[in-house]
């Protein structure tokens, strides 16, 4: 294995871990470009001449004219859910800013805010952005945002939430899942949580901005997690944010996403020291996690999760799904951005191993193959059956594995040779190879 | 909150999916060498294939007095937590007082003929032909002592049937237990989702999400022979890697459940429809007429979880609940299987008594649950004079209703649950 060759796999590994895979063009782009120095311009684009991408859900709140409810106008809520979903799902594959984009998908899957929920496209676009702004930012930050995004308040309750009857919705899943996790509360806690946030309304117009009624609220002093005096928002997200098993939590589990599931968990004190040490700024956090991943010469595989699949399978092919097609194949492998299953967010990617999503990816991969333009380089590679270019297109430089080898060479010959391209491509998408990273 | 990590991936793991259901590597070699091997004589005329040779296998060991021959076991999942109080409802002063707003009304109500203390949600009308004919059993107040309020500790107790923290299901370590002969994917299902409680150290299951929208297809004009063939390669040699081993495995098995239950559901929309019980109940009827040696199949729909609005939002979930478990009790008696599948429901917990101001409720502890089988009566009970925490006391041990299930399939029931539980019927055949 020569140094280049190492370095190929570590940049392939940090640009699938932090992003969604490179472009044929993004590989010429960045060959023989330390992976530390790509980490350094990925968490922050703006010092390194790159300037940050606007926000594809901008002006995404136009589509619904001001004067309707779109509560009421299934027809219309639909239309502009398929819209956002397209928007997004082009900017995660053709972003500047890859980690922007991963990042702000984390966050989705963290606070696992569902339109199924919500329902109003504007409020769940003005929830996306909210995300994205705070991305990569500051977690203190983006916590004391998402605890007022109407979104949020619609999602878990909090607009009625009232002083007389606190709905508890928002303030355990604050702690259990949001910031510490479940053995660092008791009951008490929620209960605390719950009363002080209570109060928060939503008001209509552009959206919705979230509004504070006194008169709905409960202003008794209580004491959370150990902190005493807390009765509204900004006490209690100081008690949450205070609290020491904060940075472990969420350092944890972001180290959990990038590194893979297996990863060594003694390293989760070290990363919560930066994160607690840089105010809970998330680059340093992200930094020391990438790092160390970089730092391994064995590293814990990770499978795609479907949105990853598709959007790797685009960019490194070339092939172009419209949005229609692509929201069944999210569908069908059970995966919607937008629409988490569950409060705790989307499965572990491992969840996407069952028989579903499995013959939801076989099929996938014929159509994505199907639409490889011409051009696509990757075609070409399978083509000409030059497995080890096709692999390295594919983000996997160390080659395809035994069985996905004799897999492909066995497809070559099957197929009259005007087909064997296409047939080829598809396969290796469909290999676990294509799936696990 | 590495502890929360384990938890949350064992919450939506099932077998096949987990590092840990890769240790079964060595089992499943056998077979897919065999699958593999046998590949060149794959005929797959269109997509709808039979390859493997499906034997019917019924293997399971009975112990004397339990359970019927060839038992399955099957459990309607109510993911969220579905509100107890309001499904068998308790004639009591005290309920209507304590939900001023969520309570069903007198009239409302249906009557259980001999049961004078508990009365039925109306949506569950469907229901009351079972219970005429003494096949419904309903078990209230039920829960696990300590299993706290969390969707995810909740879950975790649930799935596993111990509180204390636990990598497998308890039907993931019946699979294991009695595991027999060659691995057969179809032995325990899933639809409608992953289901934790099949979770096995060495024993996979088939997890559908969608049965309507599940099968292979290959672009117009494309080889899909030649191309399904080689999808099933990939599969052979295993890796060395449990990660990318268990992506692997999941092939063979996938190809396999598809031969056995994938049908052309004419379904052409953009988004195949959403799943629920009537269409997921209706597919498991299916699968236990195919006699394929399906033992376990789970059947999960979510949306239980009633924080608000929750009086439209559990009739329609319970009407669909109803309506899906009397036809597919009727499908039953009509192709004879009617005496060999046991039907219970479960949810990870019951919802607080007082309910709050969102028309809805907020996690409690005891629930109330339905038991379709050869019994009638209520077990347990609601008493609502002595709240505690303001949740239903727990009467009725959730690990009971398990220990009934795998009496049903023949055990060894104390071995898989740790512990001597009571049984819930003692008339089984």
């Amino acid at each position: 294995m020569t140094n280049h060759h190492n370095a190929q796999i570590d940049l392939a590994w940090l640009t699938q871990r932090l992003g969604y895979g490179m472009s044929p063009d993004e590989q010429t782009n960045l060959d023989g470009v330390d992976p530390t120095t790509v980490l350094a311009r990925r968490l922050d684009p703006e010092s390194h001449g790159v300037a940050i991408p606007p926000s594809p859900f901008e002006g995404l709140g136009d589509l619904i004219p001001p004067d309707i409810d779109p509560d009421n106008f299934p027809a219309l809520r639909r239309a502009a859910y398929q819209q956002l979903l397209g928007i997004w799902l082009d900017e995660l594959r053709d972003t500047s800013d890859p980690l922007l984009e991963w990042m702000t998908f984390f966050w989705h899957d963290h606070f696992a805010v569902t339109s199924e929920v919500v329902l109003n496209p504007v409020i769940m676009v003005n929830h996306l952005s909210l995300l994205r702004q705070h991305a990569r930012g500051n977690f203190g930050d983006l916590l004391r945002a998402v605890t007022l995004d109407p979104a949020m308040l619609i999602f878990l309750d909090g607009r009625s939430s009232v002083a007389r009857q606190p709905n508890e919705n928002y303030g355990r899943e604050l702690l259990e899942l949001y910031s510490i996790g479940v053995e660092h509360y008791t009951e008490a806690d929620v209960v605390a949580a719950a009363s002080a946030l209570t109060g928060w309304q939503i008001q209509p117009g552009d959206g919705g901005t979230a509004v504070f009624s006194a008169r709905r609220h409960d202003d008794t002093h209580r004491t959370l997690l150990g902190a005493s005096g807390v009765h509204d928002v900004d006490t209690v997200l100081d008690a949450v944010l205070n609290h020491q098993a904060l940075p472990g939590f969420i350092a944890g589990k972001l180290a959990a996403s990038i590194l893979g599931n297996d990863f060594d968990e003694n390293q989760v004190p070290e990363f919560a020291h930066v994160f607690a040490n840089h105010n809970l700024d998330l680059a340093p956090l992200i930094s020391a996690i990438a790092e160390a991943g970089l730092a391994l010469t064995s590293r814990s595989p990770l499978v795609r999760h479907p949105v990853s699949w598709l959007t790797n399978a685009e960019k490194t092919t070339g092939a172009r799904i419209d949005t229609r097609a692509r929201a069944h194949i999210l569908h069908s492998m059970g995966m919607v951005p937008g629409r988490p299953p569950h409060v705790g967010g989307f499965p572990p990617p491992e969840n996407y191993l069952n028989a579903s999503s499995t013959a939801a990816r076989f099929t996938s991969a014929g159509l994505v193959a199907n639409q490889a333009p011409e051009d696509s380089l990757a075609l070409a590679a399978a083509s000409t059956g030059d497995w080890q270019t096709l692999a390295s297109l594919l983000g996997r430089p160390q080659g395809f594995s035994a069985a996905s080898l004799s897999a492909l060479d066995g497809l070559k010959d099957a197929t009259p040779s005007g087909q064997q391209g296409r047939n080829c491509l598809a396969l290796s998408l469909s290999t676990p190879d294509f799936l696990v990273i | 909150m590495n502890e929360n990590l384990n938890r949350r991936r064992f919450l939506y793991l099932a077998g096949g999916a987990t590092a840990a259901a890769a240790t079964g590597a060595a089992a499943w070699a056998g077979l897919l060498r065999e699958q593999v091997n046998g590949a060149p004589t794959l005929t797959l005329p269109g997509l709808t294939t039979t390859t493997t040779s499906m034997t019917p296998t019924t293997t399971t060991s009975l112990a004397p007095g339990q359970g019927p021959k060839n038992p399955v076991l099957v459990i309607v999942q109510m993911q969220g937590g579905n509100d107890g109080l309001n499904t068998l409802v308790p004639l009591n002063g005290r309920y209507q007082d304590l939900r001023p707003t969520l309570a069903l009304g007198d009239h409302e109500m249906l009557d259980l003929s001999d049961a004078q203390d508990f009365a039925l949600h109306p949506a569950l009308a469907p229901l009351l032909p079972l219970w005429e004919n003494n096949l419904l059993t309903g078990v209230t107040g039920i829960g696990i002592p300590g299993q706290g309020r969390s969707h995810f500790t909740a879950s975790d107790s649930w799935h596993s049937g111990r509180t204390s923290p636990e990598t497998t299901g308890w039907l993931g370590r019946w699979l294991d237990a009695t595991a027999n002969g060659p691995a057969n994917p179809l032995r325990a299902v899933s639809l409608g989702g992953g289901a934790p409680i099949l979770t096995a150290e060495s024993q996979l299951s088939t997890i559908i999400n969608s049965p309507r929208n599940f099968r292979l297809s290959t672009p117009p004009g494309s080889d899909s022979e030649a191309i399904v063939a080689a999808f099933l390669q990939t599969a052979s040699p295993l890796s060395g890697d449990p990660t990318l081993a268990a992506a692997q495995m999941a092939i063979p098995s996938t190809i396999e459940a598809i031969e056995v239950l994938g049908v052309d559901s004419g379904v052409t929309a953009d988004e195949p429809p959403e799943e629920n019980y009537t269409s997921l109940l209706d597919t498991a009827a299916g699968l236990i007429d195919l006699d394929v040696g399906t033992e376990v199949i789970v059947v999960s729909v979510h949306g239980f979880d009633t924080h608000s609005d929750q009086r439209s939002r559990q009739e329609k979930l319970l009407a669909n609940l109803a309506a899906g478990l009397a036809s597919f009790r009727q499908r039953l008696e009509a192709n004879g299987h009617a005496d060999r599948v046991l039907i219970m429901t479960t949810s990870e917990f019951g919802r607080r008594v007082q309910e709050n101001a969102s028309g809805g409720t907020d996690h409690g502890t005891a629930g109330a649950q339905f038991i379709i089988g050869p019994n009638q009566g209520i077990i347990g009970q609601v008493d609502l004079d002595n709240l505690v925490d303001g949740d239903v006391p727990i009467a009725v041990d959730t690990r009971s209703m398990y220990a009934t299930a795998l009496d049903w399939l023949g055990g060894p029931t104390d071995e898989i649950l740790g512990k001597k539980y009571d049984r819930l019927l003692d008339n089984l055949p």
